[in-house]
């Protein structure tokens, strides 16, 4: 990845349930940290938007979009394993 | 039946779908999603939850209505455009109370127009407030307050308006509160008259008043600032130590410092306490000296009285009444003494002539006229200060009467001695007995030159003296127009000791034999019974002036 990509995220959620706030707060956290001026978030209620989410195979929430150098990754939960983003963004872990 | 046990088997199969669900996501997942309808479906357990969150939000919503409401002041909400959104209890009842012209309480209504409508005097303060809120709104500012007037049919209230921003759906909205300060804003604007009114008494009363904490000043009024020709009270307050103002020994009678033995009420401390003014005068008090809780702490308050002036009076009224005594008993003796002497003188003038052929006994007889002449004479001047000796007052230009003495005013003084006269060209005729007024000039004209044994100058002056009813410092003198005349001179002078006592018979300074002690009380008695007055200014090395205050001719004098 080159310093002047952007990685796309797209966050569904359902209203304010636990688990999707947790997922925002994760993702938020982790992109100030790895992505600082990289990233895009976007957050859509899948009660707002259903025709988006299905355009995006949205199956279960909270689920992210990740689009990632020409790449769509999904990822299903509260982003608190870093793991998972990590890989779909290609960012090393810290040594 | 069958239907019953499809359901059931539907329902099985719902839940192990959720289970699964629930499985393969790691308990991550709220919803599902049908492909191809596009619905959403809630997840059991996130259903329970969103169901808790509405009913907390419900109760969290009802108890900040309720907290609003039980505020006692008048609070609105205000949406980023400043409409009234929301209003609590306290607003509601104002706006009945007051019969605002507006529906629903204002809500829906633009703030600024409510305003607007509820008060006729409101311009300045409706320009002030928007200002304050169109801030708040656009964010550059996070408060305002404000306090106004608002009058009501009944009565002016007085208002604190805070506005602070509130985020509402990410849009900047506002709280406004209005307090009723009215009962606040009273209470100050009375405690201020109380104070002024309080300042005033203290400082109108005449008693100077000055609280210590240990020794550091804490209080004082205007009016010990004047006792003490202060510019302003704030000269005390920036003493460090009241012991600096008071520059003086200090001793158990005059400590003003000490609470240890100042009563709750207020006692005369034992000793006056006499203090040098700026102006280099003294000033004598009497003090009184109380505790007083100043601040949680116990303070010693003095209270001053000026007694300078009645200390005065009561030593000048002291020395009038002891020459008045004196001046009684002189009288009754001299009186006395003077038939004695008729008597004695006539027999010894018939003795002398009877005994013309004895040159011896006649001899004797010629001393004892002689004798009783000399007595005749003393006693004459004792009731001359008795005031008791005839006089025959007219109307006499004192000018040409000292002009006419003063070649032997310069005899009697000496070549060492000189003579300054400064007459007034305007002076009154003074109603004076002018034989005894040459006597009385004469006799202080000796006095002057034996205070100046090495010589000197004496100064003749005379003028007019108006003497104003309200006049200070000529407090035993008539009000009334009067010929002044003094005679000054500039050698030894005399302590107050002793200008105390010179109007006092057979008082003299002079060495025994040398002086009758006769002369300034014969003067005393001649111009007191003339209805005027004598005054004295002396200072040690300095010189003495003698005032003579002759009445003016026609002026009424008794």
């Amino acid at each position: 990845m080159t310093r002047e990509d952007v990685i796309e995220f797209r966050l569904y959620v359902v209203g304010d349930l636990p688990i999707s706030r947790r997922a925002i707060e994760n993702l938020r956290t982790f992109c100030q940290q790895y992505l600082p001026g990289h990233h895009n978030i976007e957050v859509l209620d899948v009660f707002d938007v259903p025709q988006r989410a299905l355009a995006d195979h949205i199956l279960l929430t909270p689920q992210l979009v990740v689009i990632c150098a020409g790449q769509t990754q999904n990822i299903v939960g509260d982003l608190s394993e870093t793991d998972s983003l990590r890989r779909a963004t290609h960012v090393e872990k810290e040594v | 039946m069958a239907q019953v046990e499809n359901l059931a088997a539907a329902v099985e199969a719902l839940h192990q779908a959720y289970l699964d669900v629930k499985e393969l996501t790691g308990h991550q997942a709220e919803a599902v999603m049908h492909a191809p309808t596009g619905a959403t479906y809630l997840l059991p357990d996130m259903q329970r939850e969103l169901r808790q969150m509405e009913r907390a939000a419900r109760q969290n919503a009802e108890e900040r209505a309720a907290i609003l409401d039980a505020l006692p002041a008048q609070i609105a909400i205000l949406d980023k455009e400043g409409t009234i959104t929301a209003v609590n209890g306290a607003w509601r009842a104002f706006t009945l109370a007051q019969d605002y012209p507006v529906a629903s309480f204002g809500i829906g209504l633009s703030y600024l127009a409510f305003c607007h409508t509820s008060s006729v005097d409101w311009q300045h303060t409706y320009l002030t407030v928007a200002t304050g809120l169109d801030q708040i709104l656009s964010g550059t500012s996070v408060s305002f307050t404000c306090e106004y007037s608002c009058p009501t049919p009944q009565v002016t209230l007085w208002f604190l308006l805070t506005i602070i921003p509130l985020q509402v759906g990410g849009k900047t909205g506002a709280v406004i509160t209005h307090l009723d300060i009215t009962e606040r804003h009273t209470a100050r604007i009375r405690e201020t008259e109380l104070r002024q009114r309080i300042e005033r008494l203290m400082d109108q009363a005449g008693i100077g008043v000055l609280v210590n904490l240990d020794n550091r000043p804490i209080f004082a009024n205007s009016a010990l600032a004047k006792m003490l020709d202060l510019a302003s009270k704030d000269e005390i307050l920036a003493h460090s130590e009241i012991r600096k103002l008071f520059d003086r020994p200090r001793t158990e009678a005059n400590d003003i410092t000490s609470v240890k033995d100042a009563p709750p009420t207020a006692n005369f401390m034992p000793a006056m306490l006499t203090l040098h003014r700026k102006d280099g005068g003294s000033v004598t008090f009497d003090v009184r000296l109380f505790s007083i809780v100043w601040d949680g702490s116990t303070a010693a308050c003095a209270v001053f009285t000026d007694v300078t002036e009645r200390l005065l009076i009561e030593s000048q009224l002291r020395a009038a009444q002891k020459l008045e005594a004196v001046g009684r008993l002189t009288a009754g003796v001299a009186h006395d003494f003077n038939n004695l002497f008729t008597i004695v003188l006539g027999c010894a003038d018939l003795l002398h002539d009877a005994v013309q052929d004895k040159p011896d006994l006649a001899k004797l007889a010629e001393q004892s006229m002689i004798a009783a002449e000399r007595g005749a004479d003393l006693t004459n001047r004792l009731l001359a200060f008795a005031r008791l000796q005839p006089l025959s007052p007219q109307v006499v230009n004192v000018n040409q009467r000292i002009v006419a003495m003063e070649e032997v005013l310069r005899r009697t003084l000496g070549s060492r001695i000189g003579l300054k006269m400064t007459l007034s060209d305007t002076l009154w005729p003074a109603h004076i007995d002018p034989g005894e007024f040459d006597n009385a000039i004469l006799n202080l004209s000796i006095n002057a030159k034996d205070a100046m044994p090495n010589g000197g100058h004496m100064s003749l002056q005379t003028r007019n003296v108006d003497i104003k009813s309200d006049s200070d410092g000529n407090r035993d003198i008539e009000p009334g127009a009067y010929v002044v005349v003094s005679v000054g001179d500039d050698g030894t002078g005399m302590s107050e000791a002793t200008q105390a006592h010179i109007f006092e018979p057979f008082f003299t300074t002079k060495d025994v034999g040398e002086g009758s002690g006769l002369g300034l009380s014969m003067i005393f008695g001649f111009i007191k019974q003339s209805s005027g007055n004598i005054t004295v200014r002396s200072a040690l090395a300095k010189g003495t002036t003698i005032d003579l205050y002759l009445p003016k001719a026609g002026a009424g004098h008794a």
